[in-house]
């Protein structure tokens, strides 16, 4: 499962500006890595910061740790190469195993996220 | 789950390439941090502030190392292995001290496994069966006591048929029996017994088969079955033994089978063949009271799912539903199952317990002497260890280091322990009495070793946890500006040291105490009054069965035969029959006295009924209280007559005189008139009372013999030189006759008491072993002291103190010492030994003496302990005391 909400208290880098949930980190990097293709951190940092929208405030540091994360389970794996200031970097992309993953995590955190809004909706109503 | 899996093979794949992916991280980190830094500078920001930017984006990138690090792999195991690197350092800088901690501990580990192994050996060791806890025994009791375990065969067949709790249940007797092969008589000790019994102990035979249960009934019960060693020894192993017939006594049996070697049956003494029950099922179950036999053992093996408890219960309610004629039945009787490892290990239980206690004790004394060496290794690992704490290692990684050091000693003290106790086994092996159990051979086993490894590990907790917590809590900046030498510290370190030295001394205490309680008892035990003479008297058993002995009057034509015979054998002063001592069972028969009822339902006195000959009480040294001995006159055609003992007289004819009244055995029976009151005689175990008897002449008598009788043989010249003399004469008289045991009377009364003597060895091993440490201890500590007041010494010395005084002083200090911890021990003792007071027999459990005696040779110990370092502290020169301080 990609979002344990919370796997291990020493994980989450201290001082983060916004609690992001871990699962989600995690969702969005396997997401970056399958929509686009290789990557490196810097590069999925930026992704997310574009389709995060203003509120959405990463320490961009914390990426590395779900990229450790993904790439131990399977999901991910990574080579070097040559990044545009010419230097040597890691790039990262998703393994079949992690595309995979995605289709089921979609799957499920739509289901939820429907599931939520129902319910709130429900709240409106009463 | 895979995911998970994967996890953890990343992990420990990370564990060996770690290195490379972590420098390879700070790479990525770089690239990272310029590529921002680039872009907050095209967005307008001078160099200094796009930095900073994108540091702050970027967030902490030690912590996120860190973290990334401990992800990566698995750190502690990381930690570890540096741990492990440094504490092999440490033995190699200091090999005396390793030297000395390892050689306690081994010494300390080495002594309890060697006598864990012992106690493995006899106690502890599964009963050779598959699925042995499954196994139970039952049998018939008295209500309220543990005595007269026998089951009446018919109630055994009705429970076999009627339980839903056991799987299979099997009954058998044991039989003394003469084999006759290759024309030597063997006296054997033989099972009747079901052809369940192998079945339910989960066993079949190497060769042949296991009897047919149509066997079992009276008639077609004439097979055998060879226990491997009668196999091997009486048939060489013959492969064509199968079909063969063999001579017993009883009759001609077909031998069908032969027991694998690692066989043993569950009985406390070896038996070597095994024929079916052999009981009439029909006739049995009709329940007349002639035809009504008894089984003595009756093991079952319990279903799936049924607890002894359970078991127990329902047998209880089967038992009162039983169709027992009121004739037989007693209210009196209850059933009891036991588990059958409860049955042979019975009483040991608190044995046990006392040698876990000296176990734990002398393991606390090692942790104690190492604690003290390690407190005592000076200033050199604390300034160690603040250096460490000022470069950044936290507590928790300080304790662990120091917990590694201790655990790698410890590893280090169990191995050679092991070692110990593996040479140890020859010494061990001749104090163990071979008697018990499972003493022949002590293996080192893997319960063993595993006890030898927690040993290590707890020693390792307890020495090494104080010191490590306590090194690591010190603040690393006054120890590394003080230089080490705070006097609180030291002074603080002195309290530590002296309550440890206090400490090993009440353990101590407490070691010598149980030791000398236990002598005490083993002595009071072996050496009571047992109311006759055991010096210089040989015995020896003969087989007086009914299937050799059809009638009394047979029997009593070959005692008057043998006695004649062994008369007149030079260097015998005397020979006599009887029953020989200490025995093991309760009198168990009833009798009747002319003119008295017993009450229907109660419970009936009971007496041991013995046939002797008329010099057997005169050859034991038993006194005559009242009356007369039997004599040579008193034979089966004159008046019958019967002595009785103290005990008897006492409890049966309170304030009255025995002699002239009349007892007898069986309803059918001429009375028997009392003609003498003899003193007691210890027949029914040592540790247990005398209890009421009847002596009989054996010419008088109905039946002669039974277990436990033989001869007695008064004689200057010992066992050796006799026992081929005895059995030349048996053989005259009867050449079919096996001779049984010769040996001495005190040699019976050895094996008698072969466990607490045991416990005496054992516990006198663990008391030497405390003395000894507590001693080293003690000298260890005084030395610290000492050093720690070199500076007073000197001072004292240069102001004129003379070296004796100097000697006081210290020994003074180590009289402190010692006071403290024997109080502590004394207090202890007391109250451990009312705690276990059942494991001593005939022995006060605040013995004062044996305290007083404990402390004293403490004391004593203790005192030359501390006068190596005593003289080493008037030998001081003041003047270089003072010059370097």
């Amino acid at each position: 499962m990609l979002y344990s909400f919370a796997e291990r208290k020493g994980d989450a880098v201290k001082g983060s500006r916004t609690e992001i949930l871990q699962g989600t980190l995690d969702l969005m990097v396997l997401k970056s890595l399958v929509a686009l293709g290789s990557l490196h951190g810097y590069g999925i940092a930026r992704r997310i910061e574009q389709i995060g929208e203003e509120s959405f405030h990463l320490n961009e540091g914390t990426v590395y740790q779900a990229l450790l994360r993904l790439q131990q389970k399977g999901w991910i794996t990574s080579e070097l190469g040559v990044s545009e200031n010419n230097r040597r970097a890691r790039f990262y992309s998703a393994t079949k195993a992690g595309r995979k993953q995605l289709e089921r995590e979609t799957e499920t955190w739509n289901r939820v996220a429907r599931l939520v809004g129902n319910i709130l909706k429900l709240g409106n109503e009463v | 789950m895979r995911e998970a899996l994967r996890v953890v093979f990343a992990r420990i794949r990370g564990l060996f390439g770690s290195r490379s992916s972590e420098y390879a991280f700070d790479d990525e980190a770089a690239v990272h941090l310029e590529l921002l830094t680039n872009r907050f500078l095209n967005q307008g920001m001078s160099s200094e502030e796009a930095r900073r930017a994108a540091r702050l984006q970027f967030g902490g990138i030690s912590q996120l190392k860190d973290s990334l690090r401990d992800r990566r792999s698995y750190p502690i195991v990381e930690s570890l292995v540096q741990d492990l690197t440094l504490a092999f350092r440490q033995i190699r800088i200091a090999p005396r001290f390793t030297g000395a901690a390892a050689a306690i501990l081994a010494l300390g580990i080495g002594a309890v496994t060697s006598i864990f192994g012992v106690v493995n050996a006899v106690l502890l060791r599964p009963l050779p069966y598959p699925q042995a806890d499954r196994l139970v025994w039952v049998g018939e009791v008295h209500k309220g006591s543990t005595t007269e375990e026998l089951s009446l065969t018919p109630n055994f067949f009705d429970w076999r048929a009627q339980n839903h709790v056991f799987s299979s249940m099997a009954a058998f007797n044991i039989v003394l029996r003469t084999l006759l092969a290759n024309g030597e008589a063997l006296q054997l000790r033989t099972l009747k017994a079901s052809a369940a019994l192998l079945p339910v102990l989960g066993t079949e035979p190497m060769m042949g088969r296991a009897f047919f249960a149509s066997e079992d009934q009276k008639g077609q019960d004439h097979v055998a079955i060879l226990s491997y060693r009668l196999w091997r020894q009486a048939y060489g192993g013959d492969q064509t033994i199968l079909g063969r017939t063999i001579n017993l006594d009883d009759g001609v049996y077909v031998v069908v089978g032969v027991l694998p070697e690692s066989f043993s049956f569950p009985t406390l003494q070896p038996v070597d063949l095994m024929t079916p029950l052999g009981k009439n099922e029909q006739l049995e179950l009709t329940r007349s009271p002639t035809s009504t036999t008894i089984v003595h053992d009756v093991i079952a093996r319990l279903k799936p799912g049924f607890s002894v408890e359970r078991a127990g219960a329902e047998m209880d309610t089967l038992e009162s539903h039983l169709g027992v004629p009121a004739l037989l039945r007693r209210t009196t009787i209850s059933v009891k199952v036991v588990a059958l490892r409860d049955r042979f290990t019975g009483d040991l239980r608190s044995a046990l317990l006392v040698i876990l206690g000296a176990v734990a004790c002398v393991l606390l004394l090692v942790c104690a002497n190492v604690a003290n060496l390690l407190l005592g290794r000076g200033e050199s690992r604390r300034r160690e260890m603040a250096i460490r704490a000022a470069l950044g290692a936290s507590r928790g990684r300080i304790t662990q280091q120091l917990l590694v050091e201790s655990l790698v000693l410890s590893l280090l003290g169990a191995a050679m322990g092991v070692v110990i106790a593996f040479w140890s086994r020859r010494l061990l092996l001749g104090l163990v009495p071979q008697t018990l159990p499972g003493a022949m051979s002590l293996p080192i086993d893997w319960l063993v070793l595993g006890f030898a490894l927690a040993s290590a590990l707890v020693t390792t907790v307890l020495f090494g946890l104080g010191p490590a917590l306590g090194s690591a809590n010190i603040s690393s900046s006054a120890s590394l500006t003080a230089d080490g030498r705070s006097l609180s510290g030291s002074v603080h370190r002195q309290t530590w040291l002296s309550v440890l030295a206090s400490l090993q001394m009440a353990i101590a205490i407490v070691l010598l105490a149980s030791e000398g309680l236990m002598l005490q008892s083993f002595w009071k035990l072996r050496y009571q009054d047992l109311g006759f003479a055991s010096p210089r008297i040989v015995t020896a058993s003969v087989n007086l069965s009914h299937a050799r002995f059809p009638s009394a009057a047979t029997q009593i034509a070959f005692l008057d035969g043998l006695l004649g015979k062994l008369q007149n054998v030079p260097g015998v002063e005397g020979a006599g029959f009887g029953i020989l001592p200490p025995g093991e069972g309760h009198a168990t028969n009833g009798f009747g006295i002319e003119g008295r009822q017993w009450p229907a339902q109660t419970r009936r006195p009971v007496a041991g009924q013995f046939s002797v000959s008329p010099s057997f009480f005169r050859l034991m040294g038993v006194p005559l209280r009242e009356g007369r001995e039997i004599q040579e006159s008193d034979t089966s055609t004159t008046l019958p007559v019967a002595l009785v003992n103290e005990t008897f007289a006492r409890s049966l004819f309170p304030g009255e005189n025995a002699i002239g009244h009349r007892v007898r055995f069986e309803a059918n029976e001429p009375w028997r008139t009392i003609v003498g009151v003899v003193g007691d005689v210890k027949m029914g175990g040592l540790a247990n009372p005398a209890e009421p008897a009847i002596f009989v002449p054996y010419r008088q008598s109905g039946f002669v013999g039974g277990e436990g009788a033989g001869f007695v043989i008064r004689t200057p010249v010992g066992v050796a030189p006799l026992a081929a003399e005895i059995r030349k004469q048996v053989a005259q008289v009867d050449p079919q006759q096996p001779v049984i045991d010769v040996e001495t009377l005190d040699h019976r009364l050895d094996d008698a008491t072969a466990r607490p003597h045991l416990a005496a060895v054992l516990l006198g091993g663990f008391g030497l072993i405390g003395l000894l440490l507590a001693a080293l201890g003690l000298h260890s500590v005084m030395f610290v002291l000492v050093r720690s007041r070199f500076r007073e010494i000197g001072i004292r010395l240069a102001l004129g103190g003379q070296p004796r005084e100097i000697v006081l002083l210290i020994l003074r200090a180590s009289l402190r010492v010692m006071s403290a911890g024997a109080v502590a021990g004394i207090l202890c003792a007391v109250a451990l030994s009312r705690l276990a007071h059942s494991f001593w027999w005939g022995v006060s459990a605040t013995e004062p003496l044996t305290l007083a005696v404990s402390t004293v040779l403490l004391m004593v110990t203790g005192l030359a302990a501390s006068f190596l370092p005593a003289r080493q502290a008037s030998r001081i020169d003041p003047s270089e005391v003072l010059r370097t301080e």
